[in-house]
């Protein structure tokens, strides 16, 4: 499908499978700290002076962490888990004509949080939830 | 000042403008700036909202009970929390003060001295559907 353009993150949610109360917490942006691949130096002795190292792919990705900053809720601090759970992140609605958003779902677990108390604005936090398995990816729908 | 005057200026507290005329010492309050929170699915309901309150006085004594009339509104505001108007206030904070004096129009007696501060009043909003 065509790009049509460019969206804001509005729409965007995030569901906890198993720590529930988690989910209902408002979201005010989402990083994606990076999905990666491990590059594999493979120089060799028929290499000469000047060329570049010559490199291959790992077998495996790397998931990493996603951080989601949210409005605190003092009654619902989340808190760095000990078992993993099913985490489904609902994508925007990139398209007009769908009706049924993406999502990308995952098994993890939250890994660090922090927030802040401020005397002179609303308090805000993040916290990071690393990806521990494969990424399911699925697009919106009409 | 007394706390008899102040209670005579609660009723010359005016919002944007003060009338030609009107008795000093009073009361003039506007709303300077606002701002609206939000997360990802909609409002978040909160914002906050910046207030200038001007505390005028044009006495012979010089701007003494203009600054006791602003210090007297800074007590009374400053960290309050509370229901208003049904609007709940989560808190309110006062910036740093500003003064003037305003010179009499016709260039006789004596003019206006102004005691001016922003209030920062941090609120819920209405809840909106998402």
């Amino acid at each position: 499908m065509a790009f049509s353009e460019p969206v804001t993150g509005v729409g965007t949610s995030v569901a906890f499978g198993t720590t529930t109360a988690y989910s209902a917490l408002q979201i005010t942006d989402v990083q994606v700290n990076g999905i990666s691949v491990a590059n594999i130096p493979t120089p060799h002795l028929g290499l000469s002076v000047g060329d570049y190292i010559p490199y291959i792919p790992g077998d495996l990705k790397e998931g990493d962490t996603i951080t989601y900053t949210f409005h605190v809720d003092m009654d619902v601090i989340p808190l760095p888990q000990h078992t993993k759970e099913t985490i489904t992140q609902t994508q925007p609605i990139t398209d007009g004509t769908n009706t049924t958003a993406g999502t990308i779902a995952f098994s993890g677990y939250i890994s660090n949080v922090q927030w802040g108390q401020p005397i002179d604005g609303k308090c805000e936090g993040s916290y990071d939830v690393k990806v521990a398995g494969n990424i399911t990816f699925t697009d919106s729908s009409a | 000042m007394g706390v008899a005057a102040v209670t005579a200026v609660t009723n010359r507290m005016y919002s944007d403008v003060l009338g030609q005329g009107a008795t000093l010492p009073a009361i003039v309050y506007r709303i300077v700036s606002g701002e609206h929170a939000h997360h990802l699915k909609g409002s978040a309901n909160f914002g906050e909202t910046v207030i200038q309150i001007d505390c005028i006085d044009d006495s012979h004594t010089g701007r003494d009970d203009a600054d006791a009339l602003a210090e007297i509104v800074r007590k009374n505001l400053t960290s309050y929390s509370g229901t208003v108007g049904g609007d709940k206030i989560n808190n309110i904070l006062a910036s740093t003060p500003r003064y003037r004096y305003e010179q009499p129009r016709d260039g006789k007696g004596i003019g206006r001295f102004v005691h001016s501060r922003d209030y920062r009043v941090f609120h819920a909003e209405p809840a909106v559907s998402t």
